[in-house]
């Protein structure tokens, strides 16, 4: 087995991806809504919750023991 | 045609060679096909525009797409763990005994060790040529760098490819 049968055998094994897959993230890719970017929206609301959840924690003045 | 027949032509066409650059960025062939999907997913918004385009002015623009995503802050922090992990891994029992069939398995595996711990940027070449099915001119169209930088790289690559089999051979043999 030479330097390219090796590297051959490597990407089929290692890298490629296996077309049942690549059929399935194709579906979701078409079945998207398009214009909603999903990853936007996520930080979108992952960043309010957080910013809602600080803007009600108790104002406390911490003191040393 | 159909819109979605048209877009799958462009996502069999390319879908190779962008899950083999993230591979080669990622070492991580599943992440890699997380972000794969993320890329035609921009592809897929923006197909109108995107269709109108030449055969190496899309892979042109999927692998701005591309590049851009893979140097994402939070992208880029995954991607640096998982590539960890990945070096991280048991190298290769390069010692075992002999059938054909075994030795052949046991220099694949000496090829993807290896692969593992080249620089990142002789990985990502020569893995869209090995894995992605790209020519030098289309790895320098997908990287944005000059045809004979890639061939450098291959050159680079291929050479400690070589001598790691070459030294696997040698303790074969002794």
């Amino acid at each position: 087995m030479n330097l390219d049968d090796a590297l051959q055998a490597w990407a089929t094994q290692e890298v490629a991806l296996p077309a049942p897959v690549a059929d399935d993230l194709f579906r979701e890719i078409v079945a998207s809504p398009a214009g909603l970017d999903t990853r936007w929206w996520n930080r979108f609301s992952g960043q309010l919750v957080a910013n809602v959840v600080a803007s009600t924690r108790p104002r406390v003045p911490v003191t040393g023991p | 045609m159909d819109r979605g027949v048209e877009f799958r032509k462009l996502y069999d066409g390319h879908r190779a060679a962008v899950h083999a650059y993230f591979t080669g960025r990622t070492g991580d062939r599943w992440l890699a096909a997380d972000l794969m999907q993320e890329t035609f997913l921009r592809a897929w918004r923006r197909f109108p525009e995107l269709s109108g385009l030449t055969d190496d002015g899309q892979r042109a623009w999927i692998f701005t797409v591309a590049r851009n995503l893979s140097i994402d802050e939070h992208r880029q922090a995954r991607t640096r763990a998982a590539t960890h992990a990945a070096l991280r891994a048991e190298p290769a029992d390069v010692a075992a005994p002999a059938s054909t069939s075994v030795i052949a398995a046991e220099r694949v595996a000496v090829v993807a060790e290896t692969i593992k711990r080249l620089p990142e940027q002789q990985r990502v070449t020569l893995t869209l040529a090995a894995a992605g099915g790209l020519t030098g001119a289309e790895i320098a169209t997908a990287l944005g760098i000059p045809a004979g930088t890639v061939r450098y790289r291959l050159s680079l690559a291929r050479r400690t490819l070589a001598e790691a089999l070459s030294s696997y051979d040698d303790v074969e043999q002794s």
